[in-house]
């Protein structure tokens, strides 16, 4: 009888915001009409819309992954799948990431699931590294945006594979500090689950954990993206270009765009490609490989799940290993 | 039973993001921020959200000597604590309803290109002769004039062609004159003019575009292109040509054209450019779609 009661109640009370939701949209357009504003301020909502709407599905589908791996994945699970050498661990980890299609913001929460379950962090820094970088999508993209020619594509899956494998490897040598933000590690203790419930019992309770997660997230995604819509809106890179020239200065300064502009890994190709003749292949591929792994909106969700030193660290690390890279292959390229 | 503010709140707020989603793609203002071929993609993100609001609903109302499931997971912010931290945490999620719901959006204009550099792009397009192999011409494999299965307006919807149409438009490009850029052979054909200047060089072109005017040019200069979009508009670059003509000082920036002109070769800082000597011209509404996409080929 409660039962039932309450199910009315939920049913009328979905009834009655969906009302309340509906009623505020038939004055959208009324509202906005009544003022008007800077140019510039509507093209930096567009903007900053057009990137939350691109990264809206994958941080969702992230969400989803990380409340079934809450659910389904057990801390004796990954003790027997994950290798207990290290670096057998790391090329694992670099491994799954290359198979697994992520994005630099889905990837984020799935990161934080993991560690919280008891992956290593130079595994799960691995797969935070390749996941992004290495996919079918961001191959067939990098493909056709360099005029149908598979030389950037492969480089950009080669080189940025070796570069994510030295940095998880060059990060759990230097770092010996829990890395996990302490709010978000005490949580996990109190989660405790019976993993014998129902298969029903057990999916609803991973939707909740994905619903959780994204209002833990979101924030963190807005305004990372808001800081990219402004960059993207204010900030003119023709000037950061005349800045100066040189293979290592234009390296840095794409490498700097990658990260300002926050532009998904599956589209930032065409973005390269289209400064492919002004720079050389270094440039490139510091923009390619640099932005998927690090960039404006995502040091915002790294920010939400490692403490801030740990991310200064990654940062420093991934710049400068990226950059170094980039440009030794360069030398050899030219031989 | 007990009533949770904090839940409704919660699920009220993915019931928005399910109807600005939603109210986007109905509108059609969703192709004002990201490729078509993408919005599948979106339909995940709106089932996703619908699920979410209907797991979170069912939070809403609680029976508190029966605590569930639900109740462990109530962290950081919990029923009625509401303090200074939480309250920013859900401003900041709030903010793109808000903003979405009362500023219309924008199409990207001049200034946008400005800021993505237009002379550097259009310098580097042009550069592409200079070191890329011959540019490669497919034999014609069908009839004369090139005809896609597709309906003509496909670029609303996707720019996906067969390979066979691809290396038919291609194919055709070469015997075309004047040569007229459609929404979707545009990029295409703009790369090929660019790699092969020479060849395509006293040619007839015909094309629309928003003008961009530069400083650096010459005063009857200015440059008529469009943006190319991959994934969203975040991403978009410009692509266009130079254009010459003696009213050019009288067209205002971001005023919508269509010329017809010869193309003919010319220097810009030293980078050999195709430029438009522009003969016939109109100043036009914006396009319905004024963005285009780069082609997909399908491979069979």
């Amino acid at each position: 009888m409660l039962n039932k009661l309450r199910g009315a109640v939920i049913d009328f009370t979905g009834l009655f915001l969906f009302g309340l939701a509906m009623c505020l949209f038939s004055y959208k357009e009324t509202i906005q009409l009544m003022f008007q504003l800077p140019a510039s301020i509507y093209k930096m909502n567009t903007i900053f819309f057009s990137i939350l709407i691109e990264a809206f599905p994958f941080v969702l589908l992230g969400v989803i992954i990380s409340g079934l791996i809450q659910i389904f994945i057990t801390e004796d699970h990954i003790k027997r799948w994950i290798p207990k050498n290290k670096y057998l661990a790391i090329t694992m980890g670099c491994l799954l990431g290359a198979v697994f299609p992520g994005c630099e913001c889905g990837i984020v929460p799935i990161i934080r699931r993991l560690l919280n379950k008891g992956v290593p962090i130079y595994a799960a820094t691995g797969f935070m590294l390749t996941g992004p970088l290495i996919n079918p999508l961001v191959i067939i993209s990098t493909y056709i945006a360099f005029g149908n020619d598979l030389k950037i594509a492969f480089l950009r899956m080669g080189l940025g594979f070796i570069i994510a494998l030295i940095i998880a490897i060059v990060m759990s040598l230097s770092i010996k500090m829990k890395p996990l933000r302490s709010s978000t590690h005490k949580k996990i203790k109190r989660d405790h689950h019976d993993f014998k419930a129902s298969l029903l019992t057990k999916i609803s309770g991973a939707m909740i954990h994905a619903t959780d997660e994204f209002f833990y997230m979101v924030k963190y995604l807005i305004l990372g993206i808001l800081f990219a819509a402004f960059v993207q809106t204010y900030i003119s890179y023709e000037t950061l270009f005349s800045l100066g020239e040189g293979e290592a200065v234009a390296t840095g300064l794409m490498m700097v765009l990658a990260y300002l502009l926050s532009v998904c890994s599956e589209a930032d190709a065409f973005i390269a490609a289209s400064f492919s003749n002004l720079f050389p292949i270094s440039a490139l591929l510091g923009f390619l490989i640099y932005g998927p792994m690090i960039d404006l909106k995502n040091t915002l969700m790294l920010l939400s799940v490692f403490k801030t030193k740990f991310v200064a660290v990654f940062f420093v690390v991934v710049t400068v290993i990226v950059f170094s890279v980039v440009l030794l292959f360069q030398g050899f390229y030219h031989r | 039973m007990r009533f949770s503010f904090i839940h409704a709140f919660r699920a009220m707020i993915l019931l928005l993001f399910v109807l600005l989603v939603g109210d986007l793609y109905y509108s059609g203002e969703l192709f004002m921020l990201i490729n078509p071929d993408y919005q599948n993609l979106n339909g995940l993100a709106v089932f996703i959200l619908i699920i979410l609001f209907l797991v979170q609903l069912q939070r809403v109302w609680f029976q508190s000597e029966v605590c569930g499931h639900a109740c462990e997971h109530d962290h950081a912010h919990d029923q009625g604590t509401f303090n200074i931290k939480t309250c920013l945490a859900y401003l900041i999620i709030v903010f793109p309803i808000f903003t979405g719901f009362i500023l219309p959006f924008t199409t990207l204009d001049a200034s946008t290109a400005a800021n993505r550099g237009v002379m550097l792009s259009l310098t580097s397009h042009a550069l592409s002769a200079q070191n890329a192999e011959p540019f490669y011409y497919p034999n014609a494999t069908m009839d004369d004039n090139h005809q896609y299965d597709t309906p003509e307006d496909i670029n609303l919807y996707s720019n996906m062609v067969t390979k066979d149409e691809y290396e038919n438009a291609l194919a055709q490009l070469v015997e075309q004159d004047p040569i007229i850029m459609t929404d979707q052979d545009y990029s295409i054909y703009y790369e090929a003019i660019n790699k092969d200047m020479e060849n395509f060089s006293g040619k007839k072109i015909t094309l629309n575009g928003f003008v961009y005017k530069n400083p650096s040019l010459d005063y009857n200069q200015v440059v008529i292109g469009r943006f190319l979009i991959t994934h969203c508009i975040a991403d978009a670059s410009y692509i266009g040509f130079l254009a010459e003509l003696n009213q050019a000082p009288q067209w205002s920036e971001d005023a919508w054209v269509a010329v017809t002109g010869v193309i003919k070769i010319t220097e810009y800082e030293g980078v050999k450019l195709p430029m438009i000597q522009v003969e016939e011209w109109e100043v036009i509404n914006e396009p319905d779609q004024p963005y285009l996409y780069p082609m997909h080929i399908t491979i069979r």
